[in-house]
């Protein structure tokens, strides 16, 4: 099987309401994915997606990932698609670093192996583990109130899991902090994410303030010496996200006891193949995991859901999924997301057909420079 | 003083003597330059410039870093530029990483501050600390006769720094390293670089094959962690390149002692301040530095050239200039290339004179239409209209 050609869309994903908020004041009112098409000779077409959030979050933007995509294109036209792990080192020799590029180029060639399997993606992952994944009601706004309401709202649908956005003010965190946890009611539980915004002075008087909640707390400072000092000084669970950004940060952080758990985005560790080998690592030693991505829509949900289904039940931290954030829908059914947990495609590979009118923005298709230069 | 319009050029430079190869079957025919031009409400205009070799040798994408520009473009106008901290912290609240698609504007930047006070940058940098600083030369793939007849051909121009790119296999590598650094004067600095292309096992190999002979030894193996194994097991110099790309690599090389020598790549630290900041400490902590970019026009080498000038002469092992490895000129620089050292002048700026018409159009601008040139400044005609 050989892969014959790459056509890249540019999707704009609307974010749902007043827009997200995240730390520092960062304020998001749409994400620019970027939707990957990759046919072969044997007629088996698959599907990835890479989506930055905005450009200043994790590494990474939609120009970028659509430069990457036009650089990498040629040498990854006559691969055999099915050899993910070959074609992952083929993209480091051709571009080095940038590695949320080369997600959408691994999902699409995943998806071609387990349609060619004729297997869901979960199963050529490792296979199902029990239970369905669990996810965030993602809870974050400009105030208290508006957090407390949109915990309500969740509740409402099902969830039972809540992931709040600190503001990176500690007054303002603690106050967030304090309020939700009262409102928790049995079975449910917390975890706050700061996504960098605090200075380690600022963290720990956070967690003096906080330290009889209960919450898991997740990259509260900005480099990774700063989350292990806080660690130390602890006793709140920290999980950690922006700052294992590959392989060779996890064994760190799991070398040095840094972490309760991490976070592997999907892009922002370079695709499946690269996460699904964190997860084996994480697996082996008994840390628990978040399974995310960096940005998306539906196609990036069911890669996402696919992983965490193939994930021990125990370690599978609830993921992030794109439809409470965006309105925009990318494909037809997809992964189904039902009282706060969301169950993978049951088809073969990803599972999922994008919807046609996702695709009208073609921003890259190599047969239309093929035809140019001839 | 307002950033009142930037454009962004992309320039092809092809290399004078043809195809350049380094290890991994790596190579390229040439470079592939971003230009910026920030022009200010008052009229100067003030140029950066990245240049990447191709896409695979660092985390440097050409066409990633125009992307990464357009970003940029809108949230730097109507900043002052002389505020150089400001802009940079503009720019890192807009874009995480990608320091490289960075670097330009930062340069330009320091231009423009250069330009407005009168002073050259170096000046602004510390002040000069030199006349001139050597000048290294890089030795390319080939036998060991080629690589020691391109070291004397080097050596009649001046040259007494070379760099000899290594990664063809472990006996080639032992012919050429012996070859050359046997040919080697007194005076003469030999470095030898395998771009991390040794095994751990292929580095010890050909350490021991090249017996009692004196060079620097530059990123062996691709690894920070067998780098400091190589380290610990040879008394030969060590320089560190790709493996030192952000302040926490270097500060983990200084206290490890991995490294006796870094190389400062004004891109890697996204310009003449990240780059400064880390000359500093290399300065502080006792460290020795070669200053150089990857690739890069006029606008690079004397970017690069004022940093190397008001480097402490003995944390400076030698700098880069790009001046004849590429058969295309963006006009005149400050720095030039004599006797195989660097010298620097001590016009205002980067003391850069760019031929507008080799820039070309711009792919993309931003901000308000440039204002009638001032006849005074010298920098040929205005920019043409937006391509």
């Amino acid at each position: 099987m050989r892969i014959t050609r790459l056509t890249a869309h540019a999707v704009e994903l609307p974010i749902r309401g007043e827009g997200y908020r995240i730390s520092g004041g960062r304020l998001y009112h749409a994400i620019h994915s970027t939707i990957l098409r990759v046919d072969t000779d044997e007629g088996v077409t698959g599907w990835g997606e890479s989506c930055p959030f905005g450009s200043n979050v994790t590494p990474g933007f939609a120009g970028g990932v659509r430069a990457g995509l036009a650089e990498l294109a040629p040498v990854l036209l006559g691969q055999d698609p099915r050899r993910t792990d070959v074609l992952a080192r083929l993209m480091d020799v051709t571009l080095a670093g940038h590695a949320y590029v080369k997600s959408a180029v691994d999902m699409a060639c995943l998806d071609i192996l387990g349609k060619w399997q004729g297997r869901p993606l979960h199963e050529v992952l490792g296979g199902r583990f029990e239970g369905v994944p669990e996810i965030h009601g993602i809870v974050h706004g400009p105030d208290t109130e508006t957090m407390l309401a949109m915990v309500a709202a969740y509740r409402r649908q099902g969830y039972t899991r809540f992931k709040l956005k600190l503001s990176g003010d500690p007054d303002r965190d603690i106050e967030a902090l304090r309020a939700v946890d009262a409102a928790l009611e049995c079975g449910e539980s917390m975890s706050a994410d700061a996504n960098r915004g605090w200075t380690l002075q600022e963290a720990l008087r956070v967690v003096r303030a906080a330290r009889d909640l209960d919450f898991l707390l997740e990259q509260p400072c900005h480099d990774y010496e700063a989350c292990r000092a806080l660690r130390r000084r602890t006793d709140i669970p920290i999980m950690l996200d922006e700052v294992i950004d590959g392989m060779h940060a996890l064994l760190r952080a799991l070398a040095e006891d840094a972490a309760d758990a991490v976070n592997f985005k999907i892009a922002k560790v370079g695709g499946l193949t690269r996460a699904r080998r964190m997860r084996d690592v994480c697996a082996e030693v008994g840390m628990e995991m978040g399974i995310e991505d960096i940005g998306g829509s539906d196609i990036s949900n069911a890669a996402m859901a696919h992983l965490a289904q193939a994930t021990p039940a125990k370690l599978r931290r609830p993921c992030l999924e794109w439809n409470t954030l965006v309105s925009r829908r990318t494909v037809e059914g997809g992964a189904r997301i039902e009282a706060g947990r969301m169950a993978p495609p049951e088809g073969a590979g990803l599972g999922i057909v994008p919807r046609e009118d996702a695709l009208f923005d073609v921003v890259f298709d190599t047969s239309a420079a093929q035809a140019g230069a001839a | 003083m307002k950033i009142a319009r930037m454009t962004i050029h992309s320039v092809a430079l092809p290399f004078r003597l043809g195809r350049y190869t380094f290890s991994g079957e790596r190579e390229m025919d040439g470079a592939d330059s971003t230009v910026i031009c920030l022009e200010t409400d008052c009229g100067l205009r003030g140029y950066g410039e990245v240049c990447p070799a191709g896409a695979f040798y660092i985390p440097q994408n050409p066409e990633a870093a125009r992307a990464c520009l357009a970003l940029l473009g809108p949230k730097i106008m109507g900043l002052d530029p002389r505020e150089i901290g400001v802009v940079n912290t503009a720019m890192s609240k807009a874009v995480s990483g990608h320091d490289y698609a960075k670097a330009p504007i930062d340069m330009a930047c320091w231009d423009l501050l250069g330009q407005a006070t009168g002073q050259p940058v170096h000046r602004l940098l510390g002040g000069r600390r030199a006349e001139s600083v050597p000048a290294h030369r890089a030795i390319a793939f080939g036998a060991p006769e080629e690589a020691v007849a391109t070291l004397e051909a080097h050596r009649a121009r001046g040259f007494r720094h070379f760099q000899l790119k290594a990664g063809c296999g472990v006996k080639a590598d032992i012919a050429r390293i012996s070859a050359v650094a046997d040919a080697l004067g007194e005076d003469e600095v030999l470095c030898v670089d395998a771009n991390g292309a040794w095994t751990f096992h292929e580095a010890m190999l050909i350490l021991r094959g090249t017996g009692e002979r004196d060079f620097i030894l530059e990123e062996p193996c691709a690894r920070y962690e067998t780098n400091r194994s190589v380290r610990l097991h040879t008394n030969l110099p060590m320089k560190l390149d790709e493996s030192i790309d952000d302040l926490r690599s270097l500060l983990k090389a200084q206290e490890d002692q991995t490294a006796d020598i870094v190389s400062i790549k004004l891109s890697k630290f996204g310009g003449l301040t990240g780059a400064r900041l880390v000359r500093d400490l290399c300065e502080r902590l006792g460290m020795v530095m070669n200053i150089e970019c990857v690739f890069g026009s006029e606008i690079t080498s004397s970017a690069v050239a004022h940093l190397a000038i008001s480097t402490a002469p003995r944390h400076l092992l030698n700098a880069s200039h790009y001046g004849d490895y590429f058969d295309a000129s963006l006009g005149e620089g400050s720095a030039r290339v004599e006797g195989g050292r660097i010298v620097v002048d001590d016009r205002p700026g980067l003391g850069l004179r760019i031929d507008e018409a080799a820039l070309g159009p711009p792919l993309m601008s931003f901000g308000a239409e440039a204002r009638p040139r001032r006849a005074a400044s010298g920098r040929g005609a205005a920019v043409g209209e937006e391509a």
